[in-house]
């Protein structure tokens, strides 16, 4: 049994203050295997970047971790001064982003903007930096990194910002990298190159990596661990087998029912509630946090993750009846 | 950045206005043909014809003002003056502004930005306006110098320039730290000194100089008013002027920027309008310009982003 890098318990992220409190993520737990690769799954809008962040303590200045804990390494994040964030952060955990385009400076030149982490973390002369830096382009498969190196974002194409991120994000070897949806904005073939890169890193420094996306074809390939999200909740989770063999929760099904074709480009998630499963329940309870009946949405109640077989949970309500309102 | 901005016609045709002003304010007693003033006006009998101020038919280009100064000179030596501090008040604007508000964001007063939004609907000229006349008080019952004078009324004109800036840069700094690659330099471990002055200031800098050409303007405006107010940088000077049989009190700009020119004698409105609308247009050329300028640094701005 390999040991616990990331635990996630009960952790609420809520935004915004008075009136306007929004929780964008409610009671999540979560938990990463050092070598392991998790999965977090859901629609867009479900809470999946938000609950990255946190683990960074990045969260935009309008929201915060209400409670639960975050712990890494048996050390508990939440506690953690800025300062020591600033050690783990690049070091210990790093992230990729969603957004390529956006992540990087359009103003820096991108072999620079590699070694900010390489600066930080390992002291080295300058001259060594550029070294590493060089080094880290080949890595993520550039054949000529002296000449990538002096390039600004603008002139490199969607594909090669992307390793660009992640040559920043692998630069100081990391224990856990969180991969926020790294291939949305991709076409299909360089979706693979970029998440073989990101597999690569995993097994050759046996890291771990936390893998956000909305496509089931990237988590049967690549995941051991599946978190299905939906509302800023975990649905269901379980290893990747079980989840594909026997998927429970109606949402989980109509999530495996629409797995991506090649030809789609990466279109974002609508909602895949598949409601010809809702009417069954689970054993005399309906699947939470959402029933649909008719095509209206009802019901908010009290809800839990119960272990349907060992290691499978799946969110329903807990009571028996839910009424249903409106 | 320089280069690029040259290359925009627009900034250059601002730019070298600008300049070339400044220079021949400068140099015009060297190279011009100077005979600055004309009291009166003789036939070939060497018979008074007629007596300051003249209209611009009278003595081209832009005639006298009431001394029989000619108002092509008041101008160009007045166009030092006038430029410089302009320029002078909206650097020193642009620069405290910049240095508070990077050194201040941690207090996120709203009070404070309340206040100043409340500001921003007074006139500034007003606000200036209701700085100065102590200073002219306090300056009548003890003299201060002009230079003093000067400097103070200039940290005036700054000070109330400030505070609205500060809004806009924060506002600014704000909108950079929401960007992603912020988050993502925050990501691998960078700390907040270093993201200020490798990933903030740098964005921000492509503003200054737009910031700084708006500024400019608003500043002339701000001068042009007070003029109007006979509010005079430098201060002036009460004296006895007209005919024996009419005397009238006027007050004389000491420094002879343009505003100056204005405020000593926007009573001679009616009778001398000339006096008054040549200064004016000389202010309304340069913000012309300037805004020219202006259009030229938007648009590199626009060619930098695609
Ligand atoms: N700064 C913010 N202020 C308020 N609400 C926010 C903020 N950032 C995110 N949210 C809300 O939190 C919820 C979860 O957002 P999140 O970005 O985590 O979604 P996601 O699962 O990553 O979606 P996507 O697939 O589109 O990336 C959304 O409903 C969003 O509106
Ligand atoms: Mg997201």
């Amino acid at each position: 049994m390999s040991s616990r890098l990331l635990e996630i318990n009960n952790l609420n992220i809520a935004f915004g203050s008075g009136k306007n409190v929004f929780n964008a993520v409610t009671d999540i737990s979560l938990s990463i295997n050092s070598g392991q690769t998790v999965a977090l799954i859901g629609e867009s809008g479900s809470g999946k970047s938000v609950t990255s962040l946190s683990v960074l303590k990045l969260l935009p200045a309008n929201g915060r971790a209400e409670s639960g804990s975050i712990s890494f390494d048996d050390k508990e994040i939440l506690q953690m001064t800025e300062k020591e964030m600033q050690k783990i952060r690049g070091n210990e955990i790093s992230m990729i982003f969603q957004d390529a385009i956006a992540s990087l400076n359009p103003a820096m030149k991108v072999g620079v903007q590699i070694t900010e982490g390489l600066k930080y973390h390992k002291q080295m002369p300058k001259s060594e930096l550029r070294a590493v830096a060089l080094s880290l382009l080949e890595q993520v498969g550039f054949h000529n990194p002296a000449h990538i190196y002096d390039q600004y974002p603008s002139q490199l194409s969607g594909g090669m910002k992307q390793r660009i991120l992640i040559a920043m994000a692998i630069s100081c070897k990391p224990k856990l990298i969180i991969a926020d949806e790294p291939t949305t904005a991709l076409d299909v073939t360089i979706q693979r190159q970029v998440l073989d890169l990101i597999a690569d890193y995993k097994i050759r420094e046996d890291a771990s990596v936390l893998m956000i996306t909305h496509d089931f074809g990237v988590v049967a390939e690549y995941a051991d661990w599946v978190y299905v999200m939906f509302g800023g909740r975990i649905v269901e989770s379980g290893d990747v087998f079980t989840i594909f063999n026997n998927p429970i929760h109606p949402y989980t099904k109509g999530l495996i029912g629409c797995i991506p074709s090649l030809e789609s480009d990466g279109e974002r998630l609508k909602s895949v509630y598949d409601y010809s499963f809702e009417e069954a329940g689970y054993k005399g309870r309906k699947f939470a946090p959402e029933t649909y009946s008719m095509e209206s949405k009802v019901y908010h109640a009290p809800s839990s993750l119960i272990e349907v077989e060992p290691g499978h949970y799946v969110r329903l309500f807990d009571e028996s009846e839910v009424t249903i309102v409106g | 950045m320089i280069v690029r901005l040259l290359k925009q016609p627009q900034f250059l045709i601002g730019f070298l206005f600008i300049v070339s002003f400044i220079l021949l304010s400068f140099i015009y007693p060297s190279v011009m043909d100077v005979q600055k003033e004309s009291k009166f006006l003789y036939d070939e009998n060497e018979v008074i014809v007629g007596i300051a101020p003249f209209s611009p038919k009278d003595m081209p280009p832009f005639g006298t003002d009431m001394n029989g100064k000619h108002l092509l000179y008041l101008v160009l030596e007045g166009a030092k003056y006038t430029i410089l501090i302009t320029l002078v008040i909206a650097f020193l604007r642009i620069f405290f502004a910049l240095f508070f508000s990077l050194f201040h964001r941690k207090s996120k007063s709203t009070f404070f930005d309340d206040i100043v939004q409340a500001t921003l609907y007074i006139p500034t000229a007003i606000l200036a306006y209701m700085f100065m006349v102590p200073l002219f008080v306090k300056d009548a019952t003890e003299p201060m110098g002009m230079m003093t004078l000067i400097v103070v009324q200039c940290l005036i004109l700054v000070g109330i320039g400030v505070p609205p800036l500060v809004s806009t840069f924060s506002e600014e700094i704000r909108s950079i730290l929401a960007k992603d690659y912020i988050v993502s330099t925050f990501s691998l471990g960078s700390k907040k000194p270093y993201v200020y002055y490798k990933h903030v200031l740098p964005e921000l800098s492509s503003k200054l100089l737009l910031l700084f050409a708006q500024q400019a303007i608003q500043t002339l405006i701000l001068l042009a008013h007070l003029g109007v107010l006979a509010v005079l940088i430098g201060g002036s000077k009460t004296v006895m002027m007209g005919d024996i049989f009419n005397l009238t009190p006027s007050t004389i700009s000491l420094s002879g920027e343009w505003a100056g020119i204005i405020g000593q004698s926007y009573q001679k409105l009616l009778t001398a309008p000339w006096i008054i609308l040549v200064p004016l247009s000389f202010f309304a050329f340069t913000i012309f310009s300037i805004n020219l300028m202006i259009q030229g640094i938007q648009n590199s701005l626009e060619s930098n982003k695609s």
